[in-house]
């Protein structure tokens, strides 16, 4: 991802999620912000309620975001 | 062929350059001063895949680097050029209201979690509705903690908690303050022992390209 990073984490956070949630803020925001024009999205994903998929599997199935 | 939406910008002498998703040339689409920053299509990509979220994202970040931008929400197809300009032009009041509020602008997400562990399985439906009742006092507490950096923002969106966050903010600040609303988190995330706290950022507006709710 180029521009957006983790800011500030407290120390615990940090360990466990920082950039778990870098990326899932990203995909959160992907597809669930933004200007919407009404009935022309056409991607799958974009009903998913990110917010129920589980951060592990999202990590697994996107984590060449973060290592390219 | 169907045209790939990026972001709603201001016209401007600088042209977005280079390639978005499936490595398809950018191009703007102009109507009475504003621009859709666009790709086409024979078929547009329907996958979350990880090359066309870099590209899109890419993409995102080089209309930005130009000037006030809305991002568009990913996927978002339309069929030619001329339904592109009757977007723009059905939407123009509110497109250019928002584009001016988000100028010189950035977004900036926070994300507090219980440091505490979440409770495990429930014996009993009492316990349940206690542990249940403990979050929200857990989430109100966070959210009211976090109101010190309400002051530094230009809006304040609140988004659904989300997995095991009590509070998920996203932050419209001045691109010249990114730094010290980062140190002010973490000034809080000193503060606050019983919560984690993490900022990330600068992303495009992209809580911020709809008016803001009441």
């Amino acid at each position: 991802v180029s521009g957006a990073r983790t800011l500030y984490a407290s120390e615990r956070a940090r360990v466990r999620t920082t950039r778990n949630v870098t990326l899932v803020d990203l995909l959160d925001r992907l597809l669930g912000g933004g200007v919407v024009v009404h009935g022309h999205v056409t991607l799958a994903a974009a009903d998913i309620d990110l917010v129920d998929v589980d951060i592990a599997l999202l990590v697994a199935a996107t984590d060449e975001l973060f290592t390219a | 062929m169907s045209v790939l939406l990026y972001a709603i910008a201001e016209q401007g002498p600088r042209r977005i350059g280079g390639t978005g998703v499936g490595e398809r040339p950018l191009r703007e689409i102009a109507q009475d001063g504003l621009v859709a920053v666009v790709s086409d299509h024979e078929r547009p990509p329907h996958t979350l895949a990880p090359a066309h979220v870099r590209a899109y994202e890419s993409a995102l970040e080089r209309a930005m680097a130009r000037g006030a931008m809305l991002p568009a929400r990913f996927g978002s197809v339309l069929a030619d050029d001329p339904a592109v300009n009757a977007m723009l032009a059905d939407r123009r009041g509110e497109l250019a209201a928002r584009l001016e509020a988000v100028r010189g602008a950035v977004e900036l997400s926070v994300r507090a979690f219980a440091r505490a562990p979440a409770a495990g399985p429930h014996a009993s439906g009492t316990e349940y509705i206690r542990a249940r009742l403990e979050e929200r006092r857990r989430a109100a507490a966070a959210a009211r903690a976090l109101r010190p950096l309400d002051a530094l923002a230009r809006e304040v969106c609140e988004h659904d908690a989300a997995g095991d966050s009590l509070v998920r903010r996203s932050y419209l600040v001045d691109a010249a303050r990114i730094e010290g609303f980062a140190a002010r988190v973490a000034q809080l995330g000193d503060e606050l022992p019983e919560l984690d706290l993490v900022c990330t950022g600068p992303w495009p507006p992209f809580s911020f390209a709809g008016a803001p709710r009441p």
